[in-house]
């Protein structure tokens, strides 16, 4: 009894696993909307803002990641802002912007 | 924790596209909801509901200004960097771009139980989800000094930018160098009680 719960609890760990890395493409919508306030609506920027539409996603990624790790000089709101996110949502947030017009 | 929040009800959104369609009663077309007021949560809201339900959701938002004035950048305004015109913005777009109905009145009741919101101007508009986003004002009664004849013309707040805008950056301009200006905030005991623990409150120094 105590053995199948073991085994119950491992297999819902490893969906809840699969889940977290596979970010439904609704959900990186509304992740990537957060960044509009400055960025524009779907990345499309405002004149003197980084438009983020059609940003190369490694790019994209590498910078998150670098503000995330404090890597670059603290000049904007981004690092503390990349702190909240995980590798996983910044790669959806990333793919999401990639996929945008310009 | 403030921006989980925002998250959070990003992700409502999107539910609520999802489910377009499914609580439309007659007229033969998609769920209606109200957005009461026309600040950067209700305008962003109502556009996002009709971008994100393609067009699917009827939004009407209730403002009572003809336009949008910025209050964050109102600084620049008052320093003279900016003008008014700058930071100002028609509400246009929202229904030419995004297919918002605009109307330009004040929300006197909401009725919760019968879902309708009756303004100020008589009419009355039913809805299947209401987003209450009226902003911030001032409890007057509660700041006796600012009751007394000629206070409110004289002690601006410009925590609404505007004609509160204008009249601190003409304040300015007429004062002669070497004059004073004092600048204070209400102590936090008279913020009152129920604004949410996540929304923003008026630093020192901020003005909006």
């Amino acid at each position: 009894m105590k053995m199948k719960h073991a085994v119950t609890a491992a297999a819902w760990l490893a969906v809840s696993g699969l889940v977290q890395a596979q970010i439904d493409p609704l959900q990186a919508r509304s992740l990537a909307a957060s960044c509009a306030a400055c960025h524009g609506t779907d990345g499309r920027a405002q004149p003197a803002m980084v438009s983020l539409a059609g940003y190369n996603k490694n790019e994209l990624v590498r910078k998150m990641q670098d503000y995330k790790a404090d890597r670059v000089p603290a000049a904007t709101i981004m690092h503390q802002l990349a702190k909240g996110y995980t590798d996983e949502q910044i790669e959806a947030i990333a793919g999401y912007f990639a996929a945008q017009k310009r | 924790m403030q921006r989980r929040h925002f998250l959070q009800t990003g992700s409502a959104l999107g539910a609520m596209g999802m489910v377009s369609g499914c609580a439309s009663i007659g007229g033969g077309s998609g769920p209606k909801v109200v957005v009461i007021g026309g600040g950067y949560s209700g305008a962003t809201a109502a556009k996002y509901l009709r971008m994100w339900s393609e067009h699917q959701i009827q939004v009407t938002l209730v403002e009572p200004n003809s336009a949008f004035i910025s209050c964050p950048i109102s600084n620049l305004v008052i320093g003279g960097s900016k003008t008014i015109a700058d930071i100002t913005t028609p509400y246009d777009n929202l229904t030419k771009r995004h297919g918002v109905k605009v109307i330009k009145d004040r929300v006197n009741t909401i009725d919760a139980d019968k879902r309708i919101v009756k303004l100020a101007g008589g009419t009355e508009l039913s809805y299947d989800r209401l987003i209450v986003s009226p902003g911030v004002d001032f409890m007057w009664e509660t700041l006796p000094g600012m009751n007394r004849a000629g206070a409110k013309e004289q002690v601006m707040h410009a925590w609404k930018a505007g004609e509160q805008t204008l009249t601190l950056r003409k304040q300015l301009e007429a004062m002669p160098d070497g004059g004073v200006f004092a600048m204070s905030r209400p102590a936090l005991t008279s913020v009152p009680a129920r604004w949410p623990t996540t929304s923003p409150r008026p630093s020192p120094r901020a003005r909006c």
